[in-house]
């Protein structure tokens, strides 16, 4: 846990709320996606971890989220 | 976190101390009574080696004792020393856009052994461990490997922020701490506790993952354009990350140029302020030169006081009363008509004009004159006789005449000339005194030559207009290149939205530019909003706490953090005060509290303060006015205080205080203590007295306390 994770996350979701909207709940998505990538930042602070890939990962699956929520979006504006 | 309870073993002279510390939000003060060689330091110092380890120990803990000194060792030769601290941390759990609070309770283990020589003052140090343990309702759970959560929940940087004592606490400003320093500890407490490297380090590896996903971007299409755009993508991004790491590169430069050209003025400034060593040199000279020119008048007025004894006022000096003789012998003669020398011209030219004074023709033409004229030729034979005689007489009479119709002025210029001589004698003493004097000066300057200085300082200032002319140019740079990567963007996600596999990589590159975005932009609100919150709250804390107030005709006026991490105040008129010169003892302990305090504030990171003595050398409003401002913005708040400084805070301890204890120290009975405290060894002992109680075991003699107090 960070030691001012209160402050980060209290900031981050402020400034995820600035971000637009592409799909009902992305911001919140967006959000938790920042969250997890700071808690990873953190914890490679204090142990070994490929942080790269790591990051990757959160990064790729709100990605494969961000595409079936679009292209359920798309086909129900289609 | 926050500090839960510390038990302390043959740590120095705490041979077993047990200390509970208050963690309640209302009563969040704990105070401990101790007076001087009780300890404080000692305790502090045990909790920073339990919670960090040796690198908190003065010099890493090389070669530094924590055995007690007065170890007996016919009892063992192996001393054990323990630290065991219980610690509880503020757990955020966020569960979609519910946040979940939880406190989390750990007991840290750290020991060693100390083996003593047994005939020798030597020891050596063995069996160092630490250990963690999550204490819970279900019971302690060992943590293994420890250091990790260490690492995280304790981080090294943060070391000054919760434990601060009394010489500590000047380190965020003091000026015998070079500006890069200071500059430095602010930095990284600030970045530790804002988080601001951790937003940085993402920021950095979410950029690597979107220059990843825009590689991947050109697989899907073999569309010219779409290839075309996405290279244009990588190299702008490339560009950008050249001028980024350009642009960090010349800032630093340009702070390391700043605080040459700051140290060459203070250089200058230090040179000049004992005086200034070329020009006392150029003075030194001038005087040499004011002196030479002395001695040649000297000279002069030498050569002149040895020409007045061959003037001719010496002679009339000397000649007077002989003159005065002679004078009256003279004009006798005169009288008598002996002198002037004057018969044979007379009769001379009474013969040239043939005619005598009683009337008679002396013509030779009148055969009467005959007679005549052979009678004055004859007088004018005999008088010849006399003539060498009449003028010698004739000439002194007229020379005395000369002599002795004015009065002597030698003995007046004598004097004048001896006096022109004593004033300059004198003026050349001076000077030379002078000269002497400027050398001393001269000496005790060391070799500054400012004049050199002083074009180091006119090149640096040359350069650091050169930088900054650099930086705003890249910064041009910068904004144009990421506006053409903007627009590359959109280009590229319409050319995709064409794709049939385009979605997935549109979505992968939509997040990725979002989580950056945000990312990002918490930076920026970090490293400015939230850094001027800091510094604007360590400026209301500061303020308070010395009981400035800047409408009124107070020399304080605000205390802020720069851009440059440095920490300064400002008094009337904007005008900064150096926190070093301007500033007393009592307001700098002050303002470093305010920094720490305002940071853990800001920061909202859940924090104990730690403070050994902190309200030495204050008194009065300003004790109690740090005393009171430390409490209210703190989250826990830990005093170590002496008699003297409790002294007038009694009321504010008694109401804001969840515990408070007294330390006594054995080996202060019986010149202190009234009571034997039944122990043959030196050692920290606790009772549970408050800071107005005694009992058997704290009880001091009544003049050691009241010179406590006073």
């Amino acid at each position: 846990m960070p030691l001012n994770q209160k402050k980060i996350l209290s900031i981050i979701t402020s400034e995820a709320d600035a971000i637009p909207e592409q799909y009902e709940g992305y911001t919140q998505d967006i959000s938790k996606v920042v969250s997890e990538i700071i808690g990873l930042e953190i914890h490679h602070k204090v142990s070994a971890i490929n942080i790269q890939q790591k990051i990757n990962e959160v990064l790729h699956e709100a990605a494969v989220s961000h595409a079936d929520r679009f292209e359920d979006d798309e086909e129900k504006s289609n | 976190m926050k500090l839960i309870s510390a038990r302390i073993k043959n740590f120095r002279l705490l041979r077993d101390l047990e200390l509970d510390f208050s963690s309640e939000s209302e009563k969040k003060l704990t105070v401990f009574r101790a007076p001087n060689e009780t300890g404080k330091t000692t305790i502090v110092r045990a909790l920073r080696w339990g919670l960090y380890g040796d690198n908190a120990l003065p010099n890493k803990g090389v070669k530094w004792r924590m055995h007690p000194i007065d170890w007996d060792k016919s009892d063992s030769v192996n001393v054990h020393i323990s630290v065991t601290i219980e610690f509880e941390i503020l757990k955020i759990n966020q569960i979609g856009d519910q946040r979940i609070e939880t406190h989390q309770r750990f007991r840290i283990s750290r020991s060693v052994m100390e083996v003593l020589d047994a005939d020798s003052d030597t020891w050596r140090k063995t069996d160092a461990s630490v250990k963690l343990f999550e204490v819970s309702e279900g019971g302690v759970t060992p943590i293994d490997p420890p250091e990790a959560i260490i690492r995280e929940e304790l981080p090294t940087e943060l070391r000054d922020v919760f434990f601060t004592d009394g010489d500590r606490a000047m380190d965020f400003i003091e000026a015998d701490i070079n500006v890069r320093s200071k500059r430095n500890r602010v930095e990284k407490a600030i970045r530790a506790l804002l988080g601001i490297g951790v937003l940085q380090n993402s920021i950095a590896h979410v950029t690597i993952s979107a220059k990843e996903a825009n590689r991947r971007a050109r697989s899907v299409g073999g569309d010219v354009d779409l290839t075309r755009v996405i290279q244009n993508i990588e190299n702008n991004e490339n560009d950008i990350s050249v001028k980024e790491a350009k642009k960090t590169e010349l800032t630093e430069e340009l702070t390391n140029i700043e605080e040459m050209a700051k140290d060459t003025t203070k250089q200058i400034d230090l040179a000049l302020k004992d005086g200034n060593k070329q020009q006392l040199i150029d003075d030194k000279n001038r005087l040499l030169n004011q002196k030479e020119k002395y001695a040649k008048d000297l000279s002069g007025l030498q050569k002149k006081h040895s020409q007045i004894f061959e003037d001719v006022e010496l002679a009339k000096y000397l000649l007077a009363p002989a003159l005065d003789k002679s004078n009256e012998i003279m004009n006798k003669l005169e009288m008598e008509g002996q002198i002037p020398h004057t018969t044979i011209p007379v009769l001379n030219n009474r013969l040239k004009l043939g005619e005598c004074i009683c009337g008679e023709s002396l013509s030779p033409d009148d055969n009467t004159a005959k007679d005549r004229i052979d009678h004055i030729n004859h007088l004018i034979e005999t008088n010849k006789s006399a003539d060498d005689l009449q003028r010698v007489m004739t000439a002194l009479f007229y020379k005395g005449q000369d002599l002795t119709s004015t009065k002597s002025t030698w003995k007046h210029l004598r004097k004048n000339t001896i006096a022109d001589r004593e004033t300059l004698a004198l003026k050349i003493e001076q000077i030379q005194k002078d000269i002497r004097a400027h050398e001393a000066k001269i000496d005790a300057l060391p070799d500054t030559d400012i004049q050199k200085l002083r074009e180091f300082e006119r090149d640096y200032q040359r350069r650091i207009t050169g930088i900054n002319f650099d930086i705003s140019e890249i910064n041009s740079q910068l904004r144009n290149l990421r506006i053409d990567v903007a627009e590359l963007i959109e280009k590229r996600d319409r050319l995709l939205k064409n794709k049939e596999k385009g979605l997935m990589i549109r979505s992968e590159l939509a997040v990725i530019s979002d989580v950056a975005k945000i990312l990002e932009n918490s930076y920026h609100t970090m490293t400015t909003t939230e850094l001027r919150k800091v510094s604007d709250m360590m400026s209301e804390i500061f303020l308070k706490m010395v009981g400035a107030d800047p409408k009124q005709k107070s020399v304080i006026h605000s205390a802020m953090i720069t851009e440059e991490f440095d920490i300064i105040v400002k008094g009337p008129s904007g005008r900064h005060l150096d926190p070093d010169h301007d500033l007393n003892g009592a307001s700098r302990r002050a303002l470093t509290l305010a920094f720490i305090l305002a940071l853990t504030n800001v920061s909202e990171v859940e924090a104990p303060n730690i403070i050994d003595t902190p309200l030495g050398m204050m008194d009065g409003f300003v004790k109690l006015s740090v005393l009171k401002t430390a409490v209210e913005y703190s989250q826990q708040i830990i005093l170590f205080l002496t008699h003297s400084e409790i002294a007038g805070c009694e009321e504010v301890i008694r109401q804001k205080s969840g515990i408070i204890k007294t330390l006594t120290n054995t080996a202060h009975f019986p010149t202190m203590l009234v009571n034997d405290p039944g122990s043959h060894e030196r050692k920290v002992i606790l009772c549970d007295c408050d800071h107005e109680s005694v009992c058997q075991i704290c009880e001091r003699r009544k003049e050691q306390k009241q010179e406590e107090v006073a």
